[in-house]
């Protein structure tokens, strides 16, 4: 089995009374792409964040190709390259002007292959970075994240200021480049349905918790959702866009039955976001 | 692309605009002292320690006034130079990317956050520095023409030379410490000027303590020699008692003479190398400080 690129082992963090993040055990293998799924505030950001070193755990440890960031904060950097969610480019910088930062900041950054991307998507150097659209100023971070000698991958809602087409293309362009690079890649996001066909592994974060972490071959197998409204061993119970109120259940080892389907990724997400849903209602009224 | 280029860039309206109110500042002095020169030069009696009077002199004395006076007031633009220059290219360097968000590109992107913090300074520093020797310069010669080029001594050691200069770099610590800690410009400009403010203030509390210790005291009387007293620094003033023993001025009622502790002219490098000393050590403490945090903290 090949080890994990990104660990984390009984991670907790808080931020003033706020727990953040709970008693987190998660690891990512090798060579994966991996969602993240989870709602706002669900702890996403703070977990990427934390890997990056830029939080430091209240409780456990994590890893970056078996490093601890808190130890080897400049090893553990030169494996990861990081697209945060807000696209922090410099105002009144070319893109070119970026790709010669990047080239400071960083011994083993390939300018080369970084403007020979751009250049393919049609994002002229001289181009003032701001003045690109939110989908191009993605793109111009993914091309200096992807060329700066990283192979993990970091992307924190790179989706999210993208128009639909943009998604699109910024999803077959990770899928083809992470194939190529070897790399690991962890996206967060709220697009499932986008990053259902790139996507090796899945991570559910709700309120702090690791609802779920499996591979995606795994979750699709081992979930069934029913309309029927009996079943008692529902992991989450929500309503699909159809309106169709629906439950969803582990699966056994006996064939489907009527009113049962596999579970879709989209299914499966909502399943448990539901379901840490109801356990903060719950929680909010047991206190 | 070098770290000089980006952090022009960067900063381009503050580093324009106060390289323009210095080149304004130095062509206001430099006009000044080439009118204070002519005067000195057509009346060099009338002028300096060395003056023997004439009948021209109350004439070129009410000429120099208005030069004099812009003298006056490009030394107190002096004053208040190193604070204002310091913070107005200071507090960007952090608190700027932090606003932009673009720190998180660059922190990650750097294997060595302090490299990245001196990088981005140093060039910052050294216009700052460029800009304060010039004005430091420009303070020296205007001193030294209101002097009628004698020695000045003691006379606005503050608004020249190099105290000016190191004030600028302890605030320029400051403000790279206040924006590395707050994160937004606008409360580290405002907490920079108050906090540098007082560690001044404080340092030179100290250091006016310590100069009392090794002061001078001087008399004051008909056969005072006045030549101890030009250029000299006065600290305060006193009562002399028959005894030799010293009392504040206004509280003896007894027999006493007026007198005044200073620091003479010739002890001028002296008190400068150690006020000097002391407001360096500040500094390398302030971006020491500041290094720490921005090594610590969070990029947004």
């Amino acid at each position: 089995m090949l080890a994990a690129a990104l660990e984390t082992l009984g991670l907790s963090k808080r931020f003033g009374r706020a727990w953040a993040l709970r008693d987190v055990d998660l690891g990512i293998p090798t060579g994966a792409t991996c969602i993240l799924v989870g709602p706002n505030g669900a702890g996403k950001s703070t977990l990427i964040r934390t890997w990056l070193g830029f939080e430091r755990p209240t409780e456990g440890q994590v890893l970056v190709a078996g490093l601890d960031p808190k130890r080897s904060l400049a090893e553990v950097l030169s494996h990861l390259g990081y697209v945060p969610q807000r696209p922090g480019l410099y105002p009144g910088l070319s893109v070119s002007d970026h790709l010669s930062l990047a080239e400071k900041l960083r011994p083993l950054f390939d300018r080369d292959a970084a403007a020979a991307r751009l250049s393919m998507l049609g994002i002229a150097p001289m181009a003032m970075a701001t003045a690109l659209s939110g989908g191009q100023q993605a793109q111009v971070l993914l091309s200096i994240a992807l060329s700066c000698g990283a192979d993990i991958l970091l992307l924190d809602e790179p989706l999210a200021s993208l128009d639909p087409l943009a998604r699109r293309e910024f999803v077959a362009a990770l899928e083809k480049l992470v194939r190529d690079a070897d790399a690991t890649a962890l996206v967060s996001s709220h697009a499932v349905l986008e990053l259902e066909g790139v996507a090796d592994h899945i991570v559910v974060l709700g309120q702090g918790c690791v609802l779920l972490s499996a591979s995606v071959g795994e979750a699709l197998t081992n979930h069934l959702v029913t309309s029927s409204p009996e079943v008692d061993s529902a992991i989450g119970r929500y309503r699909n866009s159809a309106g169709v109120d629906l439950a969803l259940v582990h699966s056994s080892e006996s064939p489907i039955r009527d009113g049962e389907q596999r579970a879709s990724l989209e299914d499966i997400v909502l399943g448990y976001l539901s379901s840490a849903q109801v356990g903060r209602i719950q929680g909010s009224r047991d206190r | 692309m070098g770290w000089a280029a980006l952090a022009f860039k960067l900063q381009r309206f503050e580093t324009v605009a106060l390289a323009l109110l210095t080149v304004l500042w130095v062509g206001a002095a430099t006009f000044d002292v080439w009118q204070m020169n002519s005067l000195l030069q057509a009346h060099p009696g009338c002028f300096g320690n060395s003056a023997v009077g004439g009948s021209e002199c109350p004439t070129a004395l009410a000429a120099l006034n208005p030069w004099d006076q812009l003298a006056e007031n490009l030394l107190w633009i002096n004053f208040g130079a190193p604070l204002a220059i310091a913070v107005f290219l200071g507090v960007p360097i952090v608190a700027r990317e932090i606003e932009l968000g673009t720190s998180q590109t660059v922190w990650a992107l750097s294997l060595n956050r302090i490299r990245w913090f001196a990088s981005r300074t140093l060039p910052i520093a050294l216009l700052m520095l460029t800009l304060l020797i010039v004005l430091a310069v420009g303070g020296e010669v205007l001193t030294h023409v209101r002097a009628a080029w004698e020695d000045p001594g003691f006379q606005r050691y503050e608004q020249r030379g190099p105290i000016l200069v190191l004030r600028g770099v302890f605030v320029l610590s400051v403000a790279v410490l206040m924006s590395a800690l707050i994160g937004r410009s606008l409360p580290a400009l405002l907490l920079s000027v108050v906090v540098a403010a007082a560690v001044v203030l404080i340092l030179v509390t100290v250091i006016d303590a310590w100069r009392l210790t090794e002061s001078v005291v001087v008399p004051i009387g008909p056969g005072t020699d006045t030549s101890r007293v030009i250029g000299a620094m006065v600290l305060d003033y006193v009562q002399l008692l028959p005894d030799g023993s010293l009392k504040p001025g206004g509280v003896v009622t007894g027999p006493s003479t007026d007198a005044m502790r200073i620091l003479p002219r010739s002890t001028y490098w002296l008190w400068i190398g150690r006020e000097s000393a002391a407001l360096a050590g500040a500094s390398v403490l302030g971006f020491a400080f500041a290094g720490f945090v921005v090594k610590r903290r969070r990029p947004i």
